[in-house]
């Protein structure tokens, strides 16, 4: 499976990087690795089974915490 | 950057699908029981006020979008991190976008296809889309809004003979309280329409911008409140405990034994109308990415930026019960700060400031 992930990644760098490099568009080469790396990265994490934070439930803890902290009790 | 130019009634359309793309299926304010059509109808009055704030914004740094607003008004620090937090908000919706067409996919049609196949071939097409521009997006959503609005209609007409009005009273069954809560819920949902900060400068004309959101604003209203009212004329008080009332609501379809089981009709409309908020979403974040950055093009962050927001749509949530609560109690205040809070005080800040100066706009 994480043969086939990298397989992919590998596939879009291929179509993406050489017009970059042609057009010598360095900064948004870096921005397009950059990102394509982290998506790469939580890829590879997903696929071992790593358990990754849910947005909503961290963002409810956030909005909670800021509403506790403002003295605001929950309805 | 962008070549394209659309007109005010292509970006009414688009702010019809916006907003009915996923709200039509989820059904905002349904904590209000029979009462869901009329905090739709005061969520719209309701909504009125960001989009005044935001449109008033955008009509006084004309050409201009709002990360460029920001970095206008607030300077090169303070201004990218407001954007940072708006371009936060817009990728938050697409991937919750992207969630819930796979939520609905697996329990309703395509059960046994894996997860990340449907992830792919939906955001393959939304790509697509978003590399080639505003305008092929808006021109695209002019057709799938056309059959949208049909099979809605179509939906209203073959439920008839099971409606039953009763079903719609009392009104207000519910305290003042939660019902101005689910009025805040459905205003919420309205003002996902600041996503359009970012495509009014190209619109081929910008004083425009209010009068084609609140348009949109009406008719996406209008189609949601009718959606409410059918569904409760049908399935009654139960409506509120079905995660997708609308596809519960045409699975009821009996037209004389012959025309049954239509619930194809909701899954379609949420095709054809969240494709194009997933597409939007991601449109108006890779070209938000781009401007923050100072990139030459957009287009180079489409994929990567699509892979994060499909990584992000199976991170969203634990299961589609907890999103409901998410967008019923906390959504109403996450919303808030890039909803009103930031535009408003921008808008302040550039009257006291008396911004934009002479040649900084076009």
């Amino acid at each position: 499976m994480i043969f086939l992930v990298i397989l992919g990644f590998g596939l879009i760098v291929v179509v993406e990087v050489p017009s970059l490099i042609c057009r010598q568009y360095w900064r948004e080469l870096v921005v397009f690795s950059f990102f394509i790396f982290v998506g790469l990265l939580l890829t590879v994490f997903l696929t071992l089974g790593v358990e990754l934070p849910y947005i909503d439930v961290e963002l409810t803890k956030l909005i909670t915490g800021l509403g506790e902290a403002l003295g605001l009790k929950p309805g | 950057m962008e070549e394209g130019r659309i007109s005010s009634s292509q970006l009414s359309l688009l702010a019809i699908s916006y907003l009915i793309g996923t709200t039509f299926l989820l059904s905002p304010g349904s904590q209000a029981k029979q009462g869901t059509w009329l905090t739709i109808l005061l969520g719209l009055g309701e909504a009125l006020i960001p989009v005044l704030i935001f449109t008033t914004l955008a009509k006084r740094f004309a050409g201009k979008s709002l990360i460029e607003i920001n970095d206008l008004v607030w300077g090169k620090i303070v201004g990218k991190l407001f954007s940072l937090v708006f371009l936060w908000y817009i990728f938050h919706l697409g991937s919750a976008s992207f969630a819930i067409f796979v939520a609905l996919f697996k329990t309703t049609v395509l059960i046994a296809t894996p997860e990340v196949i449907l992830l792919i071939s939906g955001l393959l097409s939304c790509i697509y889309v978003s590399k080639k521009g505003i305008e092929v997006i808006a021109r695209t959503n002019e057709v799938l809004i056309l059959i949208t609005v049909l099979l809605l209609i179509l939906g209203f007409l073959l439920v008839l003979n099971i409606f039953n009005a009763n079903n719609l009273f009392p009104v207000i069954e519910i305290p003042i309280t939660r019902l101005l809560w689910a009025t805040q819920e459905s205003s919420s949902l309205f003002g996902q329409t600041i996503v359009f900060m970012m495509i009014f400068p190209y619109l081929n004309r910008r004083k425009s911008c209010t009068g084609a959101i609140i348009k949109g604003l009406v008719v996406a209203a209008i189609l949601l409140m009718s959606s409410a009212v059918r569904t409760t004329g049908v399935l009654g008080k139960i409506s509120e405990s079905y995660i997708f009332p609308n596809y519960e609501t045409d699975r009821l379809i009996d037209i004389g034994n012959t025309l049954t089981r239509l619930e194809i009709l909701p899954v379609l409309n949420f095709l054809t109308m969240g494709f194009i908020k997933s597409s939007v979403s991601l449109y108006v974040t890779s070209l938000g990415t781009a401007q923050l950055l100072n990139l030459r093009t957009y287009r180079p962050v489409v994929i990567p930026l699509g892979i994060l927001m499909i990584i992000a749509a199976t991170q969203n949530y634990p299961d589609i019960s907890s999103h409901l609560r998410f967008v019923e109690n906390i959504h109403p205040i996450y919303a808030l700060p890039v909803q009103i809070i930031f535009p408003l005080i921008t808008l302040l800040l550039a009257i006291i400031r008396r911004l934009p100066c002479q040649g900084e706009n076009q």
